[in-house]
C-alpha cells in the first residue's frame, strides 16, 4: 500500500522513537525509507560584533554535524532492521515546507513523524512543525504518540 | 541477522479505529484504512458518531 515513507527527524528523544517506529512500520508492508533532516538557515547580523567568517565557518560545521548525526541514526536503524534507506537534507527556517518539498520531490506517500519535536511543549503552543506537516501536505501523514 | 528477527516478530498495530460521517472524503479514507489492515493484518472497529439530540421544550 505504502511503498516509500518520508522520516523526518529533529534528532530529539520522540522524534528518535517515531523514527524507529516508522523503520519498524516500513518493515512490516515492505516500503522503503528515506531519512529526511532540516537544519536552520544561519543568518549572522551583527553590529560591531565580532562575528566573522571564522564564527559563520564553525557555526555551519555544527549544523552539518548535527544534521548528519540525526541522518546517520536512521540509517543505522534502516540497516539493522534491514529496511532500504536514502537520506536527505536541507536548510529551511520553516522545517514543514522543506519536509512537504522533500517528500513530493522523493515521491512518498507517506511521511511518519513524531507529534512534536525538539521544541516539546512549547512547540505545542506554538503549532508544532507536525502540526503544520497536518495542515499543509497533501501526501498521507501518520503521526506517532 | 538478530536485528532482522526482532523487527520481524514485533507487530506494530493491531487494532485500527476507521472513523466516519458518510461524506465522500471520508469513504475514501475508509477504503484506504480497510486496504492498510488488510495489509498489515489488523482488526478494524468503524465509528460514526452523531450528535446527541436533546429537546427543550417551552
Amino acid at each position: 500500500m505504502f511503498k516509500h515513507i518520508l522520516l523526518p527527524s529533529d534528532g530529539s528523544p520522540l522524534s528518535e522513537a517515531a523514527m524507529r517506529k516508522g523503520i519498524q512500520f516500513a518493515k512490516t508492508i515492505n516500503a522503503r525509507v528515506t531519512g529526511f533532516c532540516v537544519g536552520p538557515e544561519l543568518r549572522h547580523f551583527g553590529f560591531d560584533a565580532d562575528i566573522g567568517p571564522e564564527f559563520k565557518k564553525q557555526a555551519a560545521a555544527a549544523v552539518q554535524a548535527e544534521v548528519a548525526k540525526n541522518l546517520l541514526a536512521i540509517e543505522k536503524a534502516a540497516k539493522e532492521a534491514g529496511v532500504p534507506c536514502e537520506t536527505a537534507q536541507e536548510k529551511s527556517d520553516q522545517p514543514y515546507e522543506a519536509i512537504i518539498a522533500a517528500a513530493q520531490k522523493g515521491q512518498c506517500d507517506l511521511i511518519i513523524m513524531a507529534s512534536h519535536g525538539r521544541r516539546g511543549v512549547q512547540g505545542l503552543l506554538l503549532g508544532s512543525e507536525t502540526q503544520k506537516v497536518l495542515t499543509h501536505s497533501k501526501i498521507p501523514v501518520l503521526v506517532y504518540r | 541477522m538478530s536485528g532482522f528477527k526482532i523487527y520481524e516478530e514485533v507487530r506494530m498495530f493491531k487494532h485500527i479505529l476507521l472513523s466516519t460521517h458518510g461524506s465522500s472524503l471520508s469513504h475514501v479514507a475508509i477504503q484506504k484504512g480497510v486496504q492498510l489492515a488488510k495489509t498489515i493484518k489488523t482488526k478494524i472497529t468503524g465509528i460514526s458518531v452523531i450528535p446527541e439530540q436533546e429537546y427543550y421544550l417551552y
